[in-house]
């Protein structure tokens, strides 16, 4: 069902929201060329840990440790991207 | 979390239904810190919880959330409720994350900003969920794993800064009244 990038990329804003709790308008407002990790006050190293497991428990995906580096969380577009590989894999 | 929670504590208690929401070994209040926490601690204090509760021979509904789930399997209970029950080896996974190696050690990790003994680790992510008799469980609609009911909210334990959700306390307690009169307790 995540097959549409689209749809993976509304669920992942909603994700971001969630779980980092900013403004849903705010998150709304992500594109592909936002930058998260680096750039977001919010996503701290325990964000980053609760953004992982909430990935992992919504779209049933396991995140290997080595998995997890700039490319993936350097960017909104990065970040839908990695999960959209690993759910079309 | 813990706020929702004692919300929801709250909206039981003007139906008419007692709660205790205990500091468990490890948690807020209790003496014993967090490093030196044991599994067996924690079922110990859950034994002592529920003999002392039975006391006054009132029926009990053992309410879990998330990892506490792991140890709310009581023998004698008149049912069992959860709310988004977290296996250990997921909990345990979540926490390795945010370790610090160079403030752990080889007998203890520093994880979520606390020293947490290694041993007490592996216990948990072995731990399975029990599965007790007479138990219902509600889970997030984001959460896709089997449950009684689904329940649209944002999911609390995750935030960085702690929150409140009135509206869900308030859906919890109904559902877990309801629960509880299934099981027999008015």
């Amino acid at each position: 069902m995540h097959s549409d990038r689209a749809t993976l990329s509304e669920d992942i804003r909603r994700l971001l929201s969630d779980v980092l709790g900013i403004a849903q308008d705010r998150a709304a407002a992500f594109d592909d060329t936002t930058e998260l990790f680096g750039s977001l006050p919010e996503l701290d190293s325990m964000a980053v840990a609760n953004l992982l497991a909430e990935l992992e428990d919504r779209l049933g995906i396991i995140v290997e440790a080595d998995e997890v580096d700039g490319e993936m969380l350097g960017t909104f577009g990065g970040l839908v991207d990695f999960v959209h590989e690993k759910l079309t894999r | 979390m813990r706020r929702t929670l004692a919300m929801m504590a709250r909206a039981l208690d003007r139906r008419g239904i007692g709660t205790v929401l205990p500091d468990l070994p490890g948690m807020g209040e209790h003496p014993l810190s967090g490093d030196r926490v044991r599994a067996s601690d924690i079922e110990t204090a859950m034994a002592a919880l529920i003999d002392a509760l039975s006391l006054d021979k009132r029926p009990i509904v053992v309410a879990g959330f998330r990892a506490g789930c792991l140890f709310d399997s009581i023998p004698g209970a008149a049912g069992h409720w959860r709310f988004a029950p977290e296996p250990g080896d997921r909990l345990v996974r979540t926490l390795m994350r945010t370790e610090a190696p160079e403030e752990s050690s080889p007998t203890h990790a520093f994880v979520n900003g606390q020293l947490v003994s290694r041993a007490f680790l592996d216990d948990l992510s072995q731990r399975p969920l029990p599965d007790p008799p007479q138990l219902r469980t509600l889970r997030l609609t984001t959460d896709k794993a089997e449950a009684d009911r689904h329940v649209e909210a944002s999911p609390l334990w995750r935030h960085a800064e702690p929150g409140e959700d009135p509206v869900l306390a308030e859906l919890l307690a109904e559902d877990l009244l309801i629960w509880a009169t299934t099981c027999g307790i008015s």
